[in-house]
């Protein structure tokens, strides 16, 4: 089946003038294994701190429980990676400190804040979702100075250096979006159950609107089925500043699953005496992979996304992932072209 | 007082004790000229189990003391603004004047005496802790309740008890419209007439142990009150 993001291509920048000289990458970097480029960074208003992340994406949907016994080596790449997850504080406290990635953590509407969550929070966001995912402002905010207000008691208590957010369906009315960007969040998160022309037309839109308000790099995160990697530079070229990958990491992390248990059952299935007090992880570790080797395919997919990401910026002449914009961009699809703001591929330049 | 700048404005206040009107007890403690993150990090400072008056709170600072987990007594002269006491745990506080929006909006365990008013959505999402105001308050007391108890001595707006899940709420001169609308649990302890109350609340036979708890209650928030004077109302269990 396609993806809406099918019928947008990129286009090539000119050449360049010089090859051969000064395209090396660069040799030191601040996160090992990803090059300073592709660092997002997601200031706080009202203090210094600036919380980088090595790419931009993150984890919005993944669990300790989907993982089971490859959670631990899991966050540990996150961690090395810089990629914030989505998780309870509970998830995060049976792992050394050398595992531990960044989390972020989400209030639904009428929830209580909770003061351990938000004080240990590299990224907080509040949802305009209530547990039952039925979307609305909060009463409590709706008054002229009340949001700002709240976002700013919500960062005091958080320590006063840890981004804050709000999220919003993809398809919001000009008016909530400029609402919540003028509240002074740090980012704005955009989610929707599907990707398609409306998801399309909603993260263009918030991007103009974020430019319009606040600045350029105002950071946007779309939350938004992905189908595969080209998908992702497409989606920041649109207006997003970091994407959520579960929709493209869950098949890789099933698949690792899938082979844990499989590799766990073949044991008990062959003696069909497994003693009850034997722990089925510490038979994985003997007879099989160890859970770094079932994870490989996790890396070499963060190292695909790397790949693809340098190669578009190449392919558009841009140094920093906030040129990947919308003049790189075509649509193929009129439709697409008129609800977007794209160009359409064949047209005059 | 561990933890105190030696140069900061604040410590320099902590080290040297004043002794004002008030009894020697009490350190005064200016907020005058600090920004909102100094006064933030002077209160996290405060030595554990002290007592202090703090002076010059800027009433449109939002989210004043929002955060703050330390056991300490404090009382303010003046006005707190906004979403002040968010999220506050083990601390007592004691407001002269009003407050803004949101007060101890999901308040953890810290105490509060508001001698004035407050604003709408008082205590909205408080999961512990004790909430006592003097004045009126306005709409959506004790909106989303989760455990805190509130004491509201004169008059209280519309939609008191809104979304109440968990904890008490005690009214000492009626509300508004729709008192306990979409109320799952808790109790709403009501003296005087509600303009209209949720029909899924029902007034429920107040016993010794309820009347108890009340009285205790009004005593803490320092309200004259006798608990027969006051309606028990719980959605019923099914």
């Amino acid at each position: 089946m396609s993806h809406v993001l099918d019928a947008v291509s990129f286009v090539p920048a000119r050449l360049p003038m010089d090859i051969g000289f000064g395209l090396e990458e660069s040799a030191t970097s601040p996160v090992p294994g990803f090059g300073p480029e592709l660092r997002t960074l997601i200031p706080t208003q009202g203090s210094q701190r600036q919380l980088q992340l090595g790419l931009p994406v993150m984890l919005r949907q993944m669990r300790a429980q989907h993982l089971a016994a490859l959670w631990k080596d899991f966050c540990s790449l996150l961690r090395q990676a810089a990629i914030p997850v989505h998780c309870s504080l509970e998830e995060l406290e049976p792992l050394p400190a050398a595992a531990v990635p960044m989390r972020f953590a989400r209030r639904y509407n009428r929830q209580p804040l909770q003061m351990l969550d938000v004080a240990t929070a590299d990224l907080l966001e509040l949802s305009l979702r209530s547990s039952a995912h039925e979307w609305g402002w909060p009463s409590e905010l709706v008054t002229t100075n009340a949001l700002p207000a709240f976002i700013s008691s919500v960062r005091a208590a958080a320590g006063g250096n840890t981004p804050v957010g709000l999220e919003l369906p993809v398809g919001a009315d000009v008016a909530d979006i400029e609402l919540a960007v003028n509240s002074g969040v740090d980012f704005l998160t955009l989610h929707g159950s599907a990707f398609d022309e409306l998801s399309v037309w909603g993260i263009s839109r918030a991007r103009q609107i974020a430019n319009k308000i606040a600045r350029a790099s105002f950071p946007i995160v779309v939350d938004l089925p992905l189908q595969k990697i080209e998908h992702l530079p497409k989606c920041l070229a649109i207006g997003a500043s970091v994407v959520a990958i579960d929709s493209l990491l869950k098949p890789v992390t099933d698949a690792a699953v899938a082979e844990l248990e499989s590799q766990t059952s073949k044991p008990a299935a062959r003696t069909g005496k497994l003693p009850l007090s034997v722990d089925i992880r510490a038979i994985e570790l003997r007879k099989g992979k160890s859970s770094l080797e079932l994870l490989k395919p996790v890396e070499s997919l963060l190292e695909g996304i790397r790949s693809i990401l340098k190669s578009h910026m190449r392919l558009c002449a841009v140094e920093e992932l906030a040129g990947l914009d919308k003049r790189c961009l075509r649509a193929t699809s009129r439709r697409l072209a008129e609800l977007s703001g794209l160009q359409m591929l064949g047209s005059l330049e | 007082m561990n933890g105190v700048d030696a140069g900061s404005k604040v410590g320099v206040q902590y080290r040297n004790r004043l002794v004002g009107n008030e009894s020697s007890d009490w350190m005064p403690v200016s907020c005058e000229g600090l920004s909102p993150q100094q006064i933030g990090s002077a209160l996290r400072e405060s030595p554990p189990g002290g007592k202090i008056r703090l002076v010059g709170v800027p009433k449109t600072m939002p989210g004043f003391a929002s955060g703050l987990d330390v056991e300490a007594q404090f009382r303010i002269d003046g006005d707190v603004g906004d979403y002040a006491f968010m999220l506050g745990a083990n601390s007592n506080w004691e407001v002269a004047g009003d407050a803004g929006l949101g007060l101890a909006h999901s308040l953890v365990s810290s105490s509060l005496l508001i001698r004035g008013s407050a604003g709408d959505y008082l205590a909205a999402c408080a999961q512990g802790g004790f909430v006592a105001v003097h004045g009126r308050s306005g709409n959506a007391t004790a909106f989303g309740l989760a455990g805190a108890e509130v004491v509201v001595r004169s008059k209280s707006g519309d939609y008191a008890g809104a979304g109440m899940v968990k904890g008490i709420l005690v009214l000492a001169n009626g509300s508004g419209l729709g008192l306990g609308s979409g109320m799952t649990g808790g109790s709403i302890y009501l003296r005087g007439e509600a303009a209209s109350v949720s029909p899924r609340l029902k007034k429920i036979r107040m016993k010794d142990a309820d009347a108890m708890r009340l009285s205790l209650l009004l005593a803490r928030a320092e309200i004259r009150g006798d608990a027969r004077e006051f309606k028990l109302y719980q959605v019923p269990a099914h």
